[in-house]
């Protein structure tokens, strides 16, 4: 089981990222990270895939792009750094390919109160990975979509032909 | 180097695309130049992307829509480009109403527009037809219409439909806000597919002034240039004409000639241009010899609320589009006078939460259960634009202390209202208020919260139209006073902004302009 649990290991390390730094972000360790922090109920693959949803996210974030000038919006801002400089090192510290599910929560848990965080911030900010990750999650349209249990696809150009139909049940 | 033109319209954004065309359709041989600060957006194919970008990561969906050391304080927008502000537009076409024209004659207060509505209302119409309008007429008599909107209303959403009956409910009508986006392919532009992201439409549903300038130029009718500032217009030495209008391309001065200049620079650079244009003869600068030029800048106040009720809302089925109603757009003079609109958007429950009220971290699926737990009714957000007018101290000025590389002083807003408006603020508040509150009444609705704008919305005036020169810079057609050749046009020429989207009554006001520039090139 241990075997077969490294060569996994090894495999999917080869699908590793470069993080801002230059560490690279293990995709397994990020996985393991989201069964935790990211709900049960959405099954494992969808948790895998929101990870791996995450780390395209922020591999092609483009530090020091404009941010939307928009309306209301006369200063010029540019989007913050990349905030997965210290993932790697986070998932490191937390270690949680070894740990039974008690011990993955109480890491997490331990993790986010050394960074002093209590809130799920708007958009990942580089705090800390388990944070970020639900932000991530959360402020996507797949997010809202899981909370309302509705299938609204913010995201999706979607027709007026069904706008005025309750969004579909997700079940 | 210099270029020559019959009709030179400095800024390219909806204004100057509205009149570039309706001037080359009234007048096929005239030579018409537009020149523009910005860069231009002619990218069509790349808005699927930007799109993706914007939403992902909150990148600018047009980058680059702005140039750097140019910017107003006091300003909202910093966008200067090709489309103008009209780029990030969510395509909200609401008409104004005749008492906005009206407001000294009705009421006694501030002044009259010098225009008639009837005359301004045919404008709307043209308006509408050239951006391609979607809405459902209004039930007020007042709104009566002389012709029926180009195209039916966007399809209301699952929570707007619910939301229209929760307000009615309070005995306000509800009606959907007419948009300038397509409900069928119309003007050889697409339908709507309900992106939701109206500030970059992928599909070209919501109207653009690219699409217009982009089409202009293709036919030749006129000539686009592009990264180029207009720093002054330079005066005839024996008379009061502009005979040129000076600027910087690449690094290089440049000079357009014109028969006719049209100013549709916008509420902020319009009246800077005039101001930084100062001669012997308009020491403060052009069509300024009474001073007006930069004063009564307006916009109108809001106050917003967040309302929870037993119903089933969903955000972000459509968040660009919302519900109005018009009710308060009239209130008889023998009451305080008080005139607003009234919106209703669908709106989002609270954002999920990392700790319970214990303190103890929620992880996994206790974080929407916590959410669900907390979360179990619609919420609607609701909004009202309540008219305030300006003070002749309500104005644009220049900044010597901020100056651009070229070494122009740099434009500061401050928006002050006149001495009426102060008087009646606590009661305009408490009147918002309490329909904020009859509406809560129903569906066991709960105000969350309020809260009021610390800027004036939808800004406008700098260069107040009105028949007496003594206190306005303009005619109603836009000609300056001062300068037989000299019109500005759009958003600068507004008395007041009224109490709601101004973006209409600048294409309706624009196109008479045209017209009557037409009339004498």
């Amino acid at each position: 089981m241990q075997r077969r649990g490294f060569f996994k290991r090894t495999f999917s390390g080869l699908l590793a990222f470069i993080g801002a730094r230059g560490q690279a972000v293990q995709v397994e360790d990020l996985h393991d990270l989201a069964s935790v922090v990211l709900p049960a109920s959405l099954g494992r693959p969808r948790t895998d895939k929101v990870a791996d949803d995450f780390v395209r996210w922020f591999t092609d974030y483009k530090s020091g792009a404009e941010v939307s000038s928009g309306y209301g919006n006369p200063r010029t801002q540019v989007i913050g750094p990349n905030p997965s400089t210290h993932y790697a090192e986070q998932l490191n510290q937390l270690a949680l390919a070894n740990l039974d599910a008690p011990a993955k929560r109480a890491a997490i848990e331990k993790a986010l109160e050394d960074a002093r965080i209590d809130r799920i911030p708007q958009r990942p900010n580089g705090k800390h990975v388990a944070a970020d990750l639900l932000a991530y999650f959360y402020g996507s349209a797949e997010g809202e979509d899981f909370l309302y249990g509705a299938a609204i696809k913010r995201d999706d150009c979607r027709g007026l032909g069904d706008s005025g139909k309750r969004p579909p049940r997700l079940t | 180097m210099t270029h020559e033109s019959d009709i030179c319209i400095i800024g390219a954004g909806i204004s100057a695309a509205m009149l570039a065309q309706k001037l080359s359709e009234l007048r096929p041989g005239l030579s018409i130049a537009i020149v523009e600060a910005g860069r231009s957006f002619f990218d069509f194919e790349n808005r699927f992307l930007q799109r993706e970008r914007m939403t992902k990561y909150g990148e600018n969906p047009w980058p680059g829509d702005f140039i750097e050391g140019q910017s107003a304080a006091g300003g909202i927008s910093r966008t200067m480009a090709v489309g103008g502000q009209a780029l990030h537009w969510g395509g909200t076409c609401n008409r104004f109403s005749e008492e906005d024209l009206r407001l000294k004659s009705i009421y006694g207060l501030y002044v009259d527009w010098p225009l008639e509505w009837t005359e301004l209302e045919k404008f709307y119409c043209e308006a509408e037809r050239r951006l391609g309008v979607s809405g459902e007429p209004s039930p007020f008599p007042g709104d009566k219409r002389s012709e029926p909107y180009p195209m039916q209303p966007i399809p209301l959403t699952w929570s707007l439909d619910r939301l229209r009956e929760w307000g009615n409910k309070s005995g306000i009508p509800f009606q959907a806000t007419p948009q300038a986006k397509n409900t069928v392919a119309y003007d050889d532009r697409a339908a709507c597919i309900r992106c939701g992201t109206c500030d970059i439409c992928p599909t070209g549903a919501r109207y653009s002034p690219d699409f217009t300038l982009k089409r202009l130029l293709a036919q030749k009718k006129i000539t686009l240039h592009d990264n180029t500032l207009i720093r002054k217009l330079v005066l005839n030495d024996s008379n009061s004409t502009v005979i040129a209008a000076q600027g910087v391309h690449a690094g290089e001065p440049v000079e357009y000639r014109a028969k006719v200049f049209v100013i549709a620079s916008g509420y902020t650079w319009s009246p800077h241009l005039l101001l930084n244009s100062p001669c012997s003869r308009f020491p403060n600068g052009l069509a300024n010899r009474t001073g007006q030029v930069g004063k009564y800048m307006n916009g109108h106040a809001f106050i917003q609320a967040f309302i929870e009720l037993d119903d089933e809302i969903y955000p972000n089925m459509n968040p660009q589009y919302g519900l109005i109603s018009r009710q308060y757009f009239r209130c008889s003079p023998s009451d305080p006078y008080v005139r607003h609109d009234l919106r209703i958007w669908e709106a989002g429950r609270e954002a999920p939460r990392l700790k319970d009220g214990n303190g103890h971290v929620l992880l996994g699926d206790e974080i929407a259960r916590d959410w669900r737990s907390r979360n179990t009714r619609g919420v609607a957000r609701v909004r009202a634009y309540y008219d305030v007018h300006p003070s002749e101290k309500s104005e644009l000025t220049l900044d010597a202390s901020a100056k651009n590389k070229w070494g122009d002083p740099m434009p500061r807003i401050a928006h002050r209202r006149d001495a009426a408006c102060e008087a009646r603020l606590a009661a305009t508040r408490q009147h918002i208020g309490n329909i904020f509150e009859r509406m809560a009444r129903n569906d066991n609705g709960k105000i969350i919260r309020t809260s009021e704008g610390n800027y004036l919305d939808h800004p406008a005036g700098g260069c107040r139209m009105g028949a007496d020169p003594a206190k306005s810079v303009c005619d109603s057609f836009g000609r300056t006073h001062d300068h037989e050749n000299v019109f500005v046009v759009g958003a600068p020429t507004l008395p007041t902004a009224g109490c709601t989207n101004g973006t209409l009554t600048f294409v309706a006001l624009t196109l008479r302009s045209a017209a009557e520039i037409a009339r004498n090139s």
